[in-house]
Protein backbone atom coordinates (compact mmCIF):
# COMPACT_ATOMS: atom_id res chain seq x y z
CA UNK A 1 0.00 0.00 0.00
CA UNK A 2 2.72 2.46 1.06
CA UNK A 3 4.66 1.67 -2.09
CA UNK A 4 1.73 2.84 -4.19
CA UNK A 5 0.52 5.66 -1.94
CA UNK A 6 0.93 8.15 -4.80
CA UNK A 7 -1.33 5.95 -6.94
CA UNK A 8 -3.90 5.90 -4.15
CA UNK A 9 -3.88 9.70 -3.76
CA UNK A 10 -4.14 10.27 -7.50
CA UNK A 11 -6.59 7.40 -8.02
CA UNK A 12 -8.80 8.76 -5.25
CA UNK A 13 -9.06 12.12 -7.03
CA UNK A 14 -9.80 10.41 -10.35
CA UNK A 15 -12.36 8.14 -8.68
CA UNK A 16 -14.21 11.13 -7.24
CA UNK A 17 -14.17 12.90 -10.62
CA UNK A 18 -15.66 9.77 -12.21
CA UNK A 19 -19.00 10.48 -10.55
CA UNK A 20 -19.10 14.22 -11.30
CA UNK A 21 -21.75 14.63 -14.06
CA UNK A 22 -19.79 16.49 -16.78
CA UNK A 23 -16.31 15.30 -15.81
CA UNK A 24 -17.28 11.62 -15.94
CA UNK A 25 -17.66 11.82 -19.73
CA UNK A 26 -13.89 12.37 -19.93
CA UNK A 27 -12.95 10.03 -17.08
CA UNK A 28 -11.48 7.13 -19.04
CA UNK A 29 -9.58 8.87 -21.79
CA UNK A 30 -8.43 12.04 -20.06
CA UNK A 31 -8.80 11.91 -16.27
CA UNK A 32 -7.33 8.42 -15.66
CA UNK A 33 -4.20 8.89 -17.84
CA UNK A 34 -3.60 12.34 -16.29
CA UNK A 35 -4.08 10.81 -12.81
CA UNK A 36 -1.48 8.16 -13.68
CA UNK A 37 0.94 10.91 -14.77
CA UNK A 38 0.38 12.84 -11.52
CA UNK A 39 0.87 9.63 -9.54
CA UNK A 40 4.32 9.21 -11.13
CA UNK A 41 5.17 12.85 -10.33
CA UNK A 42 4.01 12.39 -6.72
CA UNK A 43 6.03 9.21 -6.39
CA UNK A 44 9.16 10.96 -7.65
CA UNK A 45 8.63 13.82 -5.23
CA UNK A 46 8.11 11.42 -2.33
CA UNK A 47 11.14 9.26 -3.15
CA UNK A 48 13.35 12.15 -4.30
CA UNK A 49 14.17 10.45 -7.60
CA UNK A 50 15.50 12.75 -10.30
CA UNK A 51 16.73 10.30 -12.94
CA UNK A 52 14.85 8.57 -15.72
CA UNK A 53 11.91 6.40 -14.73
CA UNK A 54 11.67 2.76 -15.82
CA UNK A 55 8.71 1.85 -18.02
CA UNK A 56 7.92 -1.04 -15.69
CA UNK A 57 7.51 1.39 -12.80
CA UNK A 58 5.38 3.75 -14.91
CA UNK A 59 3.20 0.81 -15.93
CA UNK A 60 2.74 -0.39 -12.34
CA UNK A 61 1.94 3.08 -11.00
CA UNK A 62 -0.56 3.55 -13.85
CA UNK A 63 -2.10 0.14 -13.18
CA UNK A 64 -2.57 0.85 -9.47
CA UNK A 65 -3.91 4.36 -10.16
CA UNK A 66 -6.52 2.83 -12.48
CA UNK A 67 -7.31 0.13 -9.92
CA UNK A 68 -7.82 2.60 -7.06
CA UNK A 69 -9.81 4.99 -9.29
CA UNK A 70 -12.09 2.12 -10.36
CA UNK A 71 -12.67 0.89 -6.81
CA UNK A 72 -13.27 4.37 -5.38
CA UNK A 73 -15.39 5.52 -8.34
CA UNK A 74 -17.49 2.33 -8.21
CA UNK A 75 -17.87 2.54 -4.43
CA UNK A 76 -19.06 6.14 -4.62
CA UNK A 77 -21.45 5.38 -7.47
CA UNK A 78 -22.98 2.44 -5.57
CA UNK A 79 -23.20 4.55 -2.39
CA UNK A 80 -24.93 7.45 -4.17
CA UNK A 81 -27.36 5.00 -5.82
CA UNK A 82 -28.08 3.59 -2.36
CA UNK A 83 -28.94 7.03 -0.99
CA UNK A 84 -30.80 8.52 -3.95
CA UNK A 85 -32.38 5.27 -5.24
CA UNK A 86 -31.75 6.68 -8.70
CA UNK A 87 -28.96 6.55 -11.30
CA UNK A 88 -28.20 6.73 -15.04
CA UNK A 89 -29.64 3.25 -15.61
CA UNK A 90 -33.01 4.19 -14.08
CA UNK A 91 -33.11 7.38 -16.16
CA UNK A 92 -32.25 5.53 -19.38
CA UNK A 93 -34.57 2.58 -18.63
CA UNK A 94 -37.43 3.47 -21.05
CA UNK A 95 -34.92 3.99 -23.87
CA UNK A 96 -33.09 0.75 -23.02
CA UNK A 97 -36.36 -1.21 -23.12
CA UNK A 98 -37.05 0.13 -26.60
CA UNK A 99 -33.47 -0.61 -27.73
CA UNK A 100 -33.63 -4.24 -26.56
CA UNK A 101 -36.75 -4.90 -28.68
CA UNK A 102 -34.87 -3.65 -31.75
CA UNK A 103 -32.07 -6.22 -31.37
CA UNK A 104 -32.15 -9.09 -33.91
CA UNK A 105 -32.57 -11.72 -31.17
CA UNK A 106 -35.06 -14.50 -30.41
CA UNK A 107 -38.20 -13.29 -28.64
CA UNK A 108 -37.48 -15.44 -25.58
CA UNK A 109 -34.03 -13.85 -25.21
CA UNK A 110 -35.52 -10.37 -25.56
CA UNK A 111 -38.15 -11.15 -22.92
CA UNK A 112 -35.54 -12.53 -20.52
CA UNK A 113 -33.33 -9.47 -21.04
CA UNK A 114 -36.24 -7.15 -20.36
CA UNK A 115 -37.22 -9.07 -17.21
CA UNK A 116 -33.64 -8.91 -15.95
CA UNK A 117 -33.42 -5.19 -16.65
CA UNK A 118 -36.78 -4.59 -14.97
CA UNK A 119 -35.60 -6.50 -11.85
CA UNK A 120 -32.41 -4.41 -11.66
CA UNK A 121 -34.30 -1.13 -12.06
CA UNK A 122 -36.95 -2.23 -9.53
CA UNK A 123 -34.24 -3.20 -6.99
CA UNK A 124 -32.57 0.18 -7.39
CA UNK A 125 -35.82 2.12 -7.06
CA UNK A 126 -37.00 0.20 -3.98
CA UNK A 127 -33.83 -0.82 -2.12
CA UNK A 128 -31.24 1.43 -3.77
CA UNK A 129 -29.05 -1.59 -4.39
CA UNK A 130 -28.76 -4.30 -7.04
CA UNK A 131 -26.04 -6.96 -6.95
CA UNK A 132 -26.04 -7.28 -10.74
CA UNK A 133 -25.78 -3.52 -11.26
CA UNK A 134 -23.01 -3.22 -8.65
CA UNK A 135 -21.07 -6.07 -10.25
CA UNK A 136 -21.45 -4.49 -13.71
CA UNK A 137 -20.25 -1.09 -12.44
CA UNK A 138 -17.19 -2.57 -10.69
CA UNK A 139 -16.29 -4.85 -13.63
CA UNK A 140 -16.68 -2.06 -16.23
CA UNK A 141 -14.70 0.47 -14.21
CA UNK A 142 -11.93 -2.01 -13.42
CA UNK A 143 -11.51 -2.98 -17.08
CA UNK A 144 -11.48 0.52 -18.52
CA UNK A 145 -9.62 2.33 -15.73
CA UNK A 146 -6.84 -0.23 -15.53
CA UNK A 147 -6.27 -0.19 -19.32
CA UNK A 148 -6.21 3.62 -19.49
CA UNK A 149 -4.18 3.79 -16.27
CA UNK A 150 -1.50 1.58 -17.84
CA UNK A 151 -1.49 3.65 -21.04
CA UNK A 152 -1.30 6.85 -18.97
CA UNK A 153 1.57 5.38 -16.94
CA UNK A 154 3.53 4.46 -20.08
CA UNK A 155 2.99 7.85 -21.72
CA UNK A 156 3.58 9.73 -18.44
CA UNK A 157 6.89 7.94 -17.85
CA UNK A 158 8.07 8.95 -21.32
CA UNK A 159 6.97 12.56 -20.81
CA UNK A 160 8.99 12.69 -17.57
CA UNK A 161 11.99 10.97 -19.18
CA UNK A 162 11.89 13.46 -22.02
CA UNK A 163 12.00 16.35 -19.50
CA UNK A 164 14.88 14.70 -17.65
CA UNK A 165 16.83 14.22 -20.90
CA UNK A 166 16.25 17.88 -21.87
CA UNK A 167 17.36 19.14 -18.45
CA UNK A 168 20.51 17.04 -18.67
CA UNK A 169 21.38 18.33 -22.14
CA UNK A 170 20.94 21.94 -20.93
CA UNK B 1 5.14 -9.34 -34.13
CA UNK B 2 3.74 -7.18 -31.33
CA UNK B 3 3.29 -4.33 -33.82
CA UNK B 4 1.05 -6.57 -35.93
CA UNK B 5 -0.88 -7.61 -32.79
CA UNK B 6 -1.36 -3.93 -31.88
CA UNK B 7 -2.51 -3.14 -35.43
CA UNK B 8 -4.92 -6.08 -35.38
CA UNK B 9 -6.43 -5.04 -32.03
CA UNK B 10 -6.94 -1.45 -33.15
CA UNK B 11 -8.38 -2.67 -36.49
CA UNK B 12 -11.00 -4.80 -34.67
CA UNK B 13 -11.88 -1.82 -32.46
CA UNK B 14 -12.21 0.53 -35.45
CA UNK B 15 -14.27 -1.99 -37.49
CA UNK B 16 -16.64 -2.37 -34.54
CA UNK B 17 -16.97 1.41 -34.43
CA UNK B 18 -18.09 1.40 -38.08
CA UNK B 19 -20.37 -1.65 -37.66
CA UNK B 20 -23.43 0.44 -38.58
CA UNK B 21 -21.87 1.21 -41.98
CA UNK B 22 -20.75 -2.38 -42.54
CA UNK B 23 -23.84 -4.34 -41.50
CA UNK B 24 -25.63 -3.74 -44.81
CA UNK B 25 -22.83 -5.48 -46.69
CA UNK B 26 -21.84 -7.88 -43.92
CA UNK B 27 -24.86 -8.95 -41.77
CA UNK B 28 -22.39 -10.35 -39.22
CA UNK B 29 -21.79 -6.80 -38.04
CA UNK B 30 -25.29 -6.60 -36.55
CA UNK B 31 -23.98 -8.99 -33.86
CA UNK B 32 -20.78 -7.02 -33.52
CA UNK B 33 -22.90 -3.91 -32.98
CA UNK B 34 -24.88 -5.52 -30.15
CA UNK B 35 -21.82 -6.91 -28.37
CA UNK B 36 -19.62 -3.86 -28.85
CA UNK B 37 -22.29 -1.29 -28.01
CA UNK B 38 -21.64 -1.62 -24.25
CA UNK B 39 -17.87 -1.68 -24.71
CA UNK B 40 -17.93 1.61 -26.63
CA UNK B 41 -20.17 3.27 -24.05
CA UNK B 42 -17.46 2.57 -21.47
CA UNK B 43 -14.95 4.78 -23.25
CA UNK B 44 -17.15 7.45 -24.86
CA UNK B 45 -20.18 9.57 -23.95
CA UNK B 46 -21.72 8.74 -27.40
CA UNK B 47 -23.92 11.82 -27.50
CA UNK B 48 -26.07 11.42 -30.60
CA UNK B 49 -25.26 14.79 -32.18
CA UNK B 50 -21.53 14.11 -31.85
CA UNK B 51 -21.58 10.76 -33.65
CA UNK B 52 -20.13 10.72 -37.15
CA UNK B 53 -23.12 10.01 -39.41
CA UNK B 54 -23.47 9.54 -43.15
CA UNK B 55 -27.12 9.25 -44.20
CA UNK B 56 -28.63 6.97 -41.52
CA UNK B 57 -25.47 5.14 -40.52
CA UNK B 58 -23.53 6.43 -37.54
CA UNK B 59 -20.32 5.47 -35.80
CA UNK B 60 -20.59 3.93 -32.34
CA UNK B 61 -18.09 6.43 -30.91
CA UNK B 62 -18.21 10.22 -31.08
CA UNK B 63 -16.35 12.00 -33.89
CA UNK B 64 -13.33 12.81 -31.72
CA UNK B 65 -12.94 9.27 -30.41
CA UNK B 66 -13.41 7.97 -33.97
CA UNK B 67 -10.60 10.30 -35.05
CA UNK B 68 -8.36 9.14 -32.19
CA UNK B 69 -8.71 5.43 -33.05
CA UNK B 70 -8.57 5.94 -36.84
CA UNK B 71 -5.44 8.05 -36.33
CA UNK B 72 -3.91 5.30 -34.17
CA UNK B 73 -4.83 2.68 -36.81
CA UNK B 74 -3.31 4.64 -39.70
CA UNK B 75 -0.15 5.31 -37.68
CA UNK B 76 0.07 1.65 -36.63
CA UNK B 77 -0.17 0.58 -40.30
CA UNK B 78 2.34 3.25 -41.38
CA UNK B 79 4.92 2.24 -38.78
CA UNK B 80 4.72 -1.38 -39.95
CA UNK B 81 5.23 -0.32 -43.58
CA UNK B 82 7.99 2.23 -42.92
CA UNK B 83 9.77 0.37 -40.15
CA UNK B 84 11.42 2.55 -37.53
CA UNK B 85 9.51 5.73 -36.71
CA UNK B 86 10.82 7.96 -33.92
CA UNK B 87 8.59 9.09 -31.08
CA UNK B 88 7.69 12.74 -31.71
CA UNK B 89 8.91 15.55 -29.51
CA UNK B 90 6.97 16.13 -26.30
CA UNK B 91 5.89 19.56 -27.62
CA UNK B 92 3.98 17.86 -30.44
CA UNK B 93 2.24 15.63 -27.92
CA UNK B 94 1.27 18.65 -25.83
CA UNK B 95 0.13 20.52 -28.97
CA UNK B 96 -2.16 17.59 -29.86
CA UNK B 97 -3.81 17.77 -26.42
CA UNK B 98 -4.04 21.58 -26.53
CA UNK B 99 -5.81 21.47 -29.95
CA UNK B 100 -8.48 19.19 -28.48
CA UNK B 101 -8.90 21.35 -25.37
CA UNK B 102 -9.13 24.53 -27.48
CA UNK B 103 -11.80 22.96 -29.71
CA UNK B 104 -13.82 21.89 -26.64
CA UNK B 105 -13.50 25.37 -25.10
CA UNK B 106 -14.30 27.23 -28.35
CA UNK B 107 -17.52 25.41 -29.16
CA UNK B 108 -18.61 25.43 -25.52
CA UNK B 109 -18.26 29.22 -25.27
CA UNK B 110 -20.11 29.55 -28.59
CA UNK B 111 -17.22 30.74 -30.77
CA UNK B 112 -18.43 28.21 -33.33
CA UNK B 113 -20.85 25.27 -33.43
CA UNK B 114 -19.68 21.71 -32.79
CA UNK B 115 -17.94 20.60 -35.98
CA UNK B 116 -17.45 16.89 -36.64
CA UNK B 117 -14.54 17.47 -39.02
CA UNK B 118 -12.62 19.59 -36.49
CA UNK B 119 -13.30 16.92 -33.84
CA UNK B 120 -12.13 14.12 -36.16
CA UNK B 121 -9.02 16.01 -37.29
CA UNK B 122 -7.90 16.98 -33.79
CA UNK B 123 -8.70 13.42 -32.65
CA UNK B 124 -6.67 11.87 -35.47
CA UNK B 125 -3.67 14.06 -34.70
CA UNK B 126 -3.68 13.20 -31.00
CA UNK B 127 -4.46 9.53 -31.70
CA UNK B 128 -1.44 9.27 -34.01
CA UNK B 129 0.93 10.93 -31.56
CA UNK B 130 -0.45 9.02 -28.55
CA UNK B 131 -0.07 5.73 -30.45
CA UNK B 132 3.61 6.46 -31.13
CA UNK B 133 4.14 7.14 -27.42
CA UNK B 134 2.26 4.01 -26.36
CA UNK B 135 4.12 1.85 -28.90
CA UNK B 136 7.44 3.32 -27.80
CA UNK B 137 6.45 2.68 -24.16
CA UNK B 138 5.74 -0.98 -24.91
CA UNK B 139 9.02 -1.31 -26.84
CA UNK B 140 11.02 0.13 -23.93
CA UNK B 141 9.09 -2.07 -21.51
CA UNK B 142 9.92 -5.18 -23.54
CA UNK B 143 13.61 -4.21 -23.58
CA UNK B 144 13.53 -3.69 -19.78
CA UNK B 145 11.87 -7.07 -19.26
CA UNK B 146 14.47 -8.81 -21.42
Amino acid sequence: MKKYLSSFVSGFGAGVLQIVPVAKSFSCCIIIPIAAYFAILLDRRATGETGEIAMKKGLLIGLFTGLYAALIGSGLEIFITLITKNNDLVVAYPELQKMITEFPLAESVINQSQELLATVVSDIQTKGFSILYSFAVIANNLLVDIIFGILGGLIGAQVINSKVARERSE
Amino acid sequence: MYRIILLFLILIWVLGNFSDYLLETFPFFSWVKIISSKAYSLVCHRESYKLFCIEESCTQLCSRCTGIYVGALLTAASTIMWGKVNTPDIKIFLAAIIFILLDIIFYNIGLYDYNQWIAITTGMFSGSVAFLYIRSGFEKLLIELE
